[in-house]
């Protein structure tokens, strides 16, 4: 006897229909016994949903219910058979396919697989075994393996794929002898051992409820116990013509929707945001008729998911998606990765990463490691630019013992951890104990509470299959890959969403037919999403699809033209939504089914599509307004932070020149970034190391007298090897050492030109002379002295002409003189007034005669190692002093404000100037592209 | 077969701008849909992704038209000029289309290519599972491989310092790493088009060893001193710079200089014959060392990346990441190697017809591969090839776009007719008035002087051009920028003239669209920035869009935010902590005094917690609305923008709240209004038009010096035969011959491109063009400004004064009507309220989405890991299955024993290494014949003894066989409380019914835990107390059982009683 179909008409929601049928024929108080019956779903969901229904139903109606077992249709082949033998699950499987790849001979491989990992690493080999995995599952779902694709392909004109498939056959083969050796098998081996030796057998009675797509394997085994099958169709009986003798669609039959889509129903709009305010519009036009339960948005189109969310959300409106959150995103997670990442090269960066993880964090409190680890090591990072953490620390230790506590602590945690394979299982007690320390004691938010069962589940449910793996499989893998599996393995476990009376649900598009929600908004009805298609593909192009009855184009498109047909025909309040954008501009053309069935249809739905300018409000029902006409973001006036003004380094000026805001913040409130992703010596690091040997030279009474560059330049060397050893150890990364080797080459040349100063009768008298309260150097502004402070790097006296020679070390690039920095000739501006400044400065080191002033220029090309006497005359250099007493005026006036448009070097404080233009010096006379 | 050939043959248009090159593709198209040809055969492609779906809508669009009225009916077929086309017949097409719309391949080239290559992925070496890789993600990629090449070229480490001592020139810079990337950015395309001999085959010049350049510099000494002043200073320097060995000096002065260029008089005074003969070899020499410095430093360049892609690539295939331009070279290399039916049957069809825009930015790479198809098409009669392009528009050759490929198709395929298309559908007279002007007179334009093959080939490749729309008014004004009294503007100065000219159009002319085109996004930038924001009270903001975007750090308010981010990343950060306790989060964090460190890092601490636990979108959106009240509309959609990238975010969110910070300012947005005033480069503006354009950047030098390398290739379309890096023109007459016509070509190309761009940026204009460029430039300066200048005025370029006027200034009024309806159209909606969605209340008992609760699920609770993850021993799991299995075949034993066959079947799924199943077997048959659990089993013994003890008040009744005792094995129990449904599975119940109504039930739950002695006994039964308490509440729901009517226990089968709870 052939499977009972049942119609039952689509005018109401199908699993409501369904429910009726079910009850109607039961008296109140009467029981209905459904222990015998095995109810087959679509979907998990539906499963949900008709158990939902069957409960509230009874409930309704006083009926007892006997519930029935509800399966989801891929599930249903394992009811029909008595399994013999315990099934390979994915991680078994993917080493099984791994192992038939690896033990393949390579050179058959290599045409169609160039690309295999040279090593044993399982995750490098994994997406091979993913690919062929997948591949076998398909096709077995339809009673077919990889050589019946060569025997089938052969009906098309010319196959081109013969050789492949017969190599992949091969490698099937083995597969499958390989689980036949280790006595399990993988479901679809079972399943159609089943279908082969007839096993299937039930004592059930099976209702298939909307299963309208099948595969055929599984109508095989439903066709082996037919008579206790009934499947329940949702249509009118007169569209019985259109479904096969299983109950699924023909289909040729459903190349259009059924039921009527009107105009009105169906809205165009542009990028994914607008399809999100086009679902708000339509909920306000519903005008309160309905609650949140009430309410379906179907995403056909998964990446529209969260703008939908976030639309719903900043309307107000609570939200839930079915397929909820996964377990990737978790702290536990999170935390294997970073573990991982930590393990592989002991960077930095994972470091600083891994000290942001809220368990790390709490677990350092828990070992009383106190202090503010983060901006110690940022610290310690911008001085010593490691790119690793080791044993090899740098510095003064009071500056970095909490990060090595910190540093130890984690270190200890996974010292059994580093440089070392262990066979998978081997490494579930280390994975315990970590997380154990890692999380026990730690006290959960709210929101972990609650997941907290689902992701230790996930965990030990992942152990427990490294356990169970057969042990010629197991592989062995460092630690850092047995934390990345772990991730793989639980990442995709999914957290249900909270329900809540209010929220509007959100669905994916296969669920959407078989809910039953009054009102349903689908978004993202464009060809590609609905009807989903596939043309061309790595392994089953279409045609070829058509050939092995596989899923194909027209089977998806039935499939859904059938759904589609289900919502509109069942649905209070039904709309359509398409975009003309996705969410990286790619054009979308609304779907097919949205054309409609006739040529006319089509014409006045391509009209309408493509020409109607929009009739619909631009307004946004629940979309955050703005408070104001114009915003008065502006950056903070800083008279509060005002101070007396005492002194001033001769270098703040030109700050002072350049902002007076960022003058005030850098100077006088001290702010200060410690944001760096450097790793190499910035202009800052390089010139301190570079004036810090020169210092040192400076400072050696015999070497800095000497006319012969050798012995200059042999103690530089000495020198320069022992300070970058000091502040970035014995190995740092090759960028340093080459910037060391470039500072090398400065210094030698400079050695040079020392000597040759040297022989011209100079002598070095004072170096970084830090000029402070003991030798004040007073300027006089308005009657009122000013303290003025600065650091001298040398003064150098001629030794018969009694000359004075004030220089300034200049370890830039550009090598610019001083008449450049400090002085805009064309308009006449000071724009810096450091070297003027020390002409009163060296006044408290006792020297009163004029001075000339003067870099020493260390820049990037070596022939301009030199000094470069700055040539101002007198009147020049009054106007510079002129210039600071203004600028001490308006600071003792307090004039920070306003901001000016550019930083200059002062650029960290960008953001507290509110910088929202584009202000990097830009490139003018480059072609913008 | 059809031979369409005749129909339609194989042709190239050359379209200048406006001209329609779409509509012609659309006409193709629709002219072989008519002849019946599939749509699916059909490839249509072009560059942008908006322009591909342009074609698409355009198709369908006039079929629908033509399908609707008789008069688009007529002129389509018309247009199509392929046999009669009825109304009815427009509307079949149209179906069809629709039908096919899953098949179609109308889309850019790079989704093509995408496409192909996945279906190739495994034979062609891409990485499983590959994406398209993000500009920051490659950026991060380039950083780490970098690195990484730096550590293993380490190990040698003369080599590697030389190495980079050339590349730099032998100069000592301070940075390392950013100069290294920007090498590597500069050079690695093309890097991967070419060999390593064409960096390093070229062969280097002679120089004289060192020995010889001393001998040679005495000898120079040694010679007696000319006696001319003149000769005698730069004699002595000559040989200083030889001594100092600044050859580059040497050869720009003096003597060498002289006899470098073969001219042997200096200052007027012929150089003596000795003079000549002594430095004759030095010069030879100090040539050699110029020249072949580039050419070492051209060899080092390659070597650099030769290593830099050793590391890089892998890293790439690691991270499966590829770009564009990977999978544009992977299809290249290997689908030459594929037969063409094998490549349909995977992409599931075959190409008969191509269809390709805007032809002229087609790459070498791309070319190849297209190529195939083109041939293939060209070849056989039922197939076609159809392109189009305007090599006048050629403006993307900096990202291998090759607009000789355009011309050469024509040579390439048989039998190609090319037809021109040069009237306007766009722009107004004056407009094309200009565009002839500029680029007809360009053979006599004084800045394009020293260019004469430049001027050549825009002889022959402009065509005047003429207009569709005689009747639009227009205006073109060309005026200079003011300068202040040092007679300079700076940049700042000019964006602000700018920013007031455009706001003053705008003014005046309500409704019109209006292109401000740049060269740079700087530019973009600060016009934006002074659009914006007015000098206080002289006019209204206005808000112009930004095509392409900016990153949305242009919001204050967004900067505040990630200052906070900054703040939670960096507790010790005192900018971004004084920035957010000064910004309006700071009460929404509380965070009051930036001083305070404990403070900032409870606050970090917190945030941090917050973005990952709850994500970065809701955490911000959160923030979000207690900051509207103080935005305006434009910051608020920025806000807005931001909380919608941090969704996005979500999904590659890492512990550092630094990385979404880093995210934001390299992520460009669109500004979200639809505004009329649009700032842009001339390059995002390609394939747009604007009522009135402003070009206010046009005075860049062309030949800029910035260019990184110079290539030659035997033709344009052939591969790269020879690099060299770029060099100062001023060293030009030292190079080999070759390189100096390497030299010339790239110069003309570079030209050839501005006057491209140029060309693009007028032809935007509908009715208006205003150029402002730079007062007191040149005619000869080889600047866009200056041609244009140069073309249209006489007038010397004074500061602020219009040079020229063209067209009707009031221009406007003429179609006044048109733009006036479009300002009632898009005037925007008055201000409102905000609207809520008003939703109905809760019913108030829900039916939806309730909670599912599984009896036996216990609570976890927040017991230690080390308990939770304990896996329970594998084995001991197995064989509790296999007994709870076993036992589930057991209805009454005296009804029905199951055999030892039926048990061994049953254990099948269950076997597994290690577990003994003979020895399981034994046990369990042993077990049921222990009494304790026959009484349980037995129906009899259960009746007589089991059951009274159970339910003493029916002992008589079950004695008199009045009570049916009925099991139910595996029984499902379902019922709902007011939010949750219960859910779960006894595994044995014994109902006692009389008279078919069941009167009282014995609930029973095995469990195979070991217990044996009573405390553990104890132990278990509190632990599964709960679970079977829900059991309890369902029978006495279902069935209207009295508490005592239910009895619920535990099947201990490791000591075979039965325990009532």
């Amino acid at each position: 006897m052939p499977i009972t179909r049942t119609f039952l008409d689509w005018s109401r929601p199908a699993l409501v229909a369904l429910c009726d049928y079910l009850f109607d024929p039961v008296a109140e108080h009467g029981t209905l016994d459904l222990s015998d019956h095995l109810m087959v779903v679509p979907g998990g969901r539906a499963g949900r949903r008709l158990q939902e229904l069957l409960v509230s139903m009874a409930d309704e109606r006083s009926i007892i219910l006997v519930p029935p077992e509800i399966v989801t249709l891929g599930a249903v082949p394992e009811r029909l058979y008595l399994q013999q033998k315990p099934f390979a699950d994915d991680l078994t499987q993917h080493l099984a396919w791994i192992r038939a790849l690896r033990e393949f001979d390579r050179d058959r491989l290599q045409p169609f697989f160039p690309n295999l990992p040279d090593d044993d690493s399982f995750l490098a080999w994994k997406p091979f075994a993913e690919i062929l995995a997948n591949l076998h599952r398909e096709l077995a779902a339809d009673n077919l393996d990889f050589g019946d694709v060569i025997s089938r392909g052969s009906q098309l004109d010319n196959f081109p794929e013969v050789a492949r498939w017969n190599i992949l056959r091969e490698i099937q083969e083995n597969y499958l002898t390989l689980l036949d050796e280790l006595n399990i098998w993988d479901r679809q081996t079972a399943r159609l051992f089943a279908i082969k030796y007839e096993e299937c057998r039930t004592d059930r009675n099976i209702m298939l409820v909307g299963t309208v797509d099948m595969n055929q394997t599984t109508r095989q085994m439903l066709d082996q116990v037919a008579d206790d099958v009934e499947s329940i169709v949702f249509a009118p009986e007169k569209f019985s013509p259109r479904f096969d003798e299983h109950g699924c669609l023909k289909p040729d039959a459903w190349r259009y929707v059924l039921s009527e889509i009107k105009d009105e129903q169906i809205r165009i709009v542009g990028k994914p945001g607008d399809q999100a305010d086009e679902v708000l519009r339509t909920l306000g036009d519903l005008n309160g008729r309905y609650a949140g339960e009430d309410i379906v948005v179907g995403v056909p189109d998964e990446s529209l998911v969260p703008v939908v969310e976030q639309r719903l959300e900043s309307a107000g409106l609570r939200s839930r998606y079915g397929v909820g959150r996964t377990i990737k995103h978790s702290l536990a997670a999170k935390l294997l990765l970073q573990l991982a990442d930590w393990l592989d090269e002991e960077t930095v960066v994972a470091f600083q990463n891994l000290l942001r993880h809220p368990a790390v964090e709490q677990y350092l409190q828990r070992e009383q490691i106190d202090g503010d680890w983060l901006t110690e090591l940022d610290r310690y990072r911008n001085k010593h630019l490691p790119v690793k953490l080791n044993a090899h620390w740098l510095g003064k230790e009071e500056d970095r013992q909490t990060i090595e506590d910190v540093h130890e602590a984690l270190s200890s945690l996974l010292k059994d951890w580093k440089h070392q394979q262990r066979l998978l299982p081997e490494w579930s007690p280390a994975l315990v104990q970590i997380l154990s320390k890692l999380f026990d004691g730690r006290e959960l938010s709210a929101a972990e509470r609650k997941d907290w069962s689902l992701i230790t589940d996930a965990i030990r449910s992942a152990l427990q299959k490294f356990a169970d793996l057969p042990e010629t499989l197991v592989p062995a893998v460092s630690g850092a890959d047995v934390l990345r599996l772990l991730h793989s393995e639980i990442a995709n476990t999914e957290i249900p969403p909270e329900s809540h009376p209010d929220a509007i649900e959100l669905l994916g598009w296969l669920e959407l037919p078989w809910d039953d929600a009054p009102v349903l908004v689908v978004t993202g009805m464009n060809e590609g999403f609905v009807p989903s298609s596939q043309n061309g593909d790595l392994f089953l192009p279409n045609q070829l699809r058509q050939i092995l009855d596989l899923e194909d184009n027209q089977r998806r498109a039935a499939r859904d033209a059938y759904a589609l047909s289900v919502m509109a025909a069942s649905r209070a309040e039904f709309t359509l939504i398409a975009g003309q954008m996705s969410a990286n501009n790619d054009p979308l053309v609304p779907s097919r089914f949205l054309f409609g069935d006739s040529p006319e249809l089509n014409v006045s739905r391509t009209l309408k599509f493509f020409r109607e300018e929009s009739t619909r409000p631009s307004s946004v029902p629940g979309r955050l307004r703005a408070g104001r006409e114009i915003a008065e973001f502006s950056p903070p006036r800083l008279e509060s932070y005002a101070t007396q003004l005492e002194s001033m380094r001769v270098t703040e000026f030109r700050d002072y020149i350049q902002c007076p805001y960022r003058y005030f913040l850098k100077h006088h409130l001290r702010l200060k970034s410690v944001i760096s992703s450097a790793e190499e010596l910035d202009g800052g690091a390089f010139g301190n190391v570079l004036h810090e040997v020169l210092e040192r030279f400076g400072r050696h009474e015999e070497i800095r007298s000497q006319t012969n560059p050798e012995p200059i330049r042999a103690f530089l060397n000495h020198e320069l090897n022992h300070l970058m050893e000091a502040f970035y150890g014995t190995d740092p990364e090759p960028a340093i050492r080459i910037q060391t080797e470039r500072m090398r080459a400065r210094l030698s040349k400079f050695a040079e030109w020392q000597a040759g100063w040297s022989a011209e009768g100079w002598r070095i008298e004072h170096v970084e002379e830090e000029v402070r309260r003991e030798h004040e150097a007073e300027f006089e502004v308005d009657g009122t002295p000013i303290l003025l402070r600065g650091r001298i790097d040398r003064i150098d006296i001629h030794q018969s002409s009694g000359e004075v020679m004030v220089f300034d070390y200049k370890t830039s690039d550009s090598g610019k003189t001083p008449e450049k920095t400090h002085y805009r000739k064309q308009k006449g501006e000071w724009i810096d007034l450091q070297l003027p400044l020390y002409r009163h400065l060296v006044k408290s080191l006792g020297i009163q005669a004029d001075v000339e002033l003067a870099y020493i220029n260390l820049p990037k090309k070596l022939d301009d190692v030199k000094h470069q006497p700055a040539n101002w005359d007198a009147d020049l250099l009054a106007s510079a002093d002129e210039k600071a007493r203004e600028i001490v005026r308006a600071i003792r006036e307090n004039i920070f404000w306003p901001p000016s448009d550019d930083g200059g070097l002062m650029q960290e404080f960008a953001e507290i100037c509110l910088e929202t233009t584009v202000l990097e010096p830009d490139d003018e006379e480059g072609m913008e592209r | 077969m059809t031979d369409l050939s005749q129909q339609f043959p194989d042709t190239v248009i050359r379209a200048s701008a406006g001209t329609g090159k779409t509509f012609q593709l659309s006409n193709r198209y629709l002219g072989l849909l008519h002849q019946n040809q599939p749509p699916e055969q059909i490839l249509a492609s072009t560059f942008a992704r908006k322009a591909a779906g342009e074609i698409l809508e355009r198709v369908m669009m006039r079929l629908a038209e033509a399908a609707e009225s008789e008069n688009e009916q007529r002129e389509l077929e018309d247009h199509l000029k392929s046999g009669p086309l009825t109304q009815e017949r427009a509307a079949i097409l149209l179906s069809q289309l629709v039908q096919h719309l899953h098949q179609l391949r109308v889309g850019t080239l790079d989704a093509f290519f995408v496409q192909t290559a996945s279906h190739f992925a495994l034979e062609f070496g891409l990485p499983g599972g590959w994406t398209i890789l993000e500009d920051l993600d490659d950026r991060a990629l380039r950083i780490e491989a970098l690195r990484q090449m730096l550590r293993e070229k380490s190990k040698s480490w003369d080599e590697l310092t030389t190495l980079i001592g050339l590349l730099q020139k032998g100069e000592s810079a301070r940075d390392v790493v950013d100069s290294l990337l920007t090498t590597i950015d500069d050079f690695y395309a093309l890097f991967q088009e070419t060999e390593a001999p064409a960096w390093t085959g070229q062969p280097k010049l002679p120089t004289l060893s060192e020995e010889q350049v001393a001998q040679q510099i005495l000898a120079l000494q040694e010679a007696p001193l000319p006696e001319n002043g003149h000769h005698k200073n730069a004699h002595k320097a000559s040989i200083q710079y030889a001594q100092q060995e600044l050859w580059d000096n040497f050869l720009s002065a003096g003597f060498p200089k002289c006899i470098l260029a073969d001219n042997l008089v200096f200052y007027r005074k012929e150089i003596e014959p000795l003079f000549v003969e002594l430095y004759e070899p030095l010069v030879t020499h100090a040539r050699g060392e110029v020249v072949n410095k580039l050419l070492y430093q051209t060899e080092a360049t390659y070597r650099l990346l030769e290593s830099f892609h050793a590391c890089y690539h892998p890293l790439k295939l690691k991270r499966r990441g590829l770009r564009f331009e990977d999978i544009s070279r992977t299809l290249a290399e290997n689908l030459p190697r594929t037969e063409l039916q094998h490549i349909e049957f995977r992409l599931d069809a075959s190409l008969h017809h191509l269809l390709l825009d805007e032809f002229q930015d087609t790459s070498l790479l791309q070319w190849k591969v297209i190529q195939l198809f083109a041939k293939e098409v060209n070849r056989q009669n039922e197939k076609t090839f159809f392109c189009v392009g305007d090599v006048k528009q050629a403006i993307y050759g900096w990202r291998g776009g090759i607009s000789e490929i355009f011309d050469k198709v024509a040579s390439e395929l048989d039998q190609i007719q090319e037809l021109p298309l040069d009237e306007s559908r766009r722009s107004a007279p004056v407009i094309m008035e200009v565009v002839n002007e500029v680029f007809g007179s360009l053979s006599t334009n004084p800045a394009l002087g020293e260019d004469p093959d430049v001027q050549r080939t825009w002889q022959t490749r402009f065509q005047t051009h003429k207009t569709f729309h005689e009747d639009y008014t227009g205006f073109v004004q060309l005026e200079t920028y003011p300068v202040d009294e040092d007679g300079k503007t700076d940049k700042w100065r000019k964006a602000r003239f700018v920013a007031e000219k455009v706001a003053s159009l705008h003014r005046e002319h309500p409704g019109c669209t209006i292109g401000v085109l740049t060269r740079t996004n700087q530019t973009v930038g600060r016009i934006i920035h002074y659009l914006r924001n007015p000098v206080a009270g002289t006019r209204e903001p206005v808000f112009a869009s930004e095509e392409g975007g900016n990153p949305l750090t242009d919001s204050a308010a967004v900067i505040y935010i990630l200052s906070l981010m900054k703040l939670a990343a960096h507790p010790g950060d005192l900018v971004a902590r004084f920035n957010v306790v000064h910004s309006p989060l700071a009460e929404i964090v509380n965070y009051k005094n930036h001083r305070s460190d404990a403070t900032a890092r409870a606050v970090a601490s917190q945030v941090r917690q917050q973005l990952l636990q709850e994500g970065y979108g809701p955490t911000i959106e959160n923030w979000i609305r207690q900051l509207a009240p103080r935005c305006d509309r434009r910051e608020l959609d920025r806000l807005l923008q931001l909380v919608e990238l941090a969704w996005q975010y979500e999904e590659r969110a890492t512990l550092n709240p630094l990385d979404f910070v880093h995210y934001v300012e390299e992520t460009k947005v669109e500004s979200p209004s639809s505004a009329d005033v649009r700032v842009m480069t001339v390059h995002q503006s390609k394939g747009l038009q604007f009522d009135l354009v402003v070009l206010p950047e046009l005075d860049g030098t062309i030949v800029s010096g910035r260019d990184k390398y110079i290539v030659d290739r035997a033709e344009p379309t052939a591969p790269v035969t020879r690099v060299t890096r770029y060099f100062s023109s001023r060293l030009l007459p030292l190079m080999p011959e070759e390189i100096q016509i390497m030299f010339e070509q790239h110069r003309s190309r570079t030209i050839n491109e501005a006057l491209c761009l140029l060309y693009v940026a007028i032809t935007r204009a509908v009715h208006s063009l205003y150029v402002i460029t730079e007062p007191n430039q040149k005619p000869e300066s080889l600047r866009a400004s200056t041609i244009l200048t140069n073309a249209l005025s006489e007038e010397d370029p004074e500061p602020a004064t219009v040079l020229r006027e063209i067209g009707d200034p009031d221009w406007y009024e003429r179609h006044r009507a048109k733009f006036e309806s479009r300002t009632v159209e898009r005037e925007p909606e008055p201000a409102e309220e905000l609207t809520s969605i008003p939703l109905a209340p809760a019913g108030s008992r829900r039916s939806r989405n309730l909670d599912m609760i599984q009896p036996s699920a216990h609570e976890t609770g927040i017991a230690p890991m080390s308990e939770l993850l304990q896996p329970s021993r594998s084995l001991e799991r197995a064989r509790g299955s296999l007994i709870h299995a076993w036992l589930e075949q057991i209805n009454w034993l005296d009804e029905h024993r199951p055999t030892e066959d039926e048990l061994r079947k049953v254990a099948g799924q269950f076997s597994r290494p290690g577990l003994d199943l003979e020895e399981t077997l034994n046990w369990f048959q042993q077990r049921l014949e222990i009494p304790a659990l026959r009484a349980e089993l037995d129906s009899r013994q259960y009746r007589a003894e089991v059951a009274p003890s159970l339910f003493p008040d029916l002992a008589e009744e079950l004695a008199n066989d009045e009570i049916d005792l009925v099991v139910q094995r595996e029984r499902r129990i379902v019922y709902r409380t007011d939010r949750e449904i219960v859910n779960g599975i006894v595994d044995r119940m014994v109902l006692y019914q009389r008279d078919g109504q069941v009167i009282a039930a014995d609930v029973i739950d095995y469990k195979t835990d070991f217990a044996d002695d009573e405390a553990s006994i104890e132990r278990l039964k509190e632990l599964y107390r709960p679970q079977l308490e829900k059991y309890d509440q369902a029978m006495q729901t279902l069935y209207q059982l009295e508490e005592e009517r239910v009895v619920l226990r535990l099947g201990l089968t490791s000591v075979c009683e039965f325990r009532r709870l």
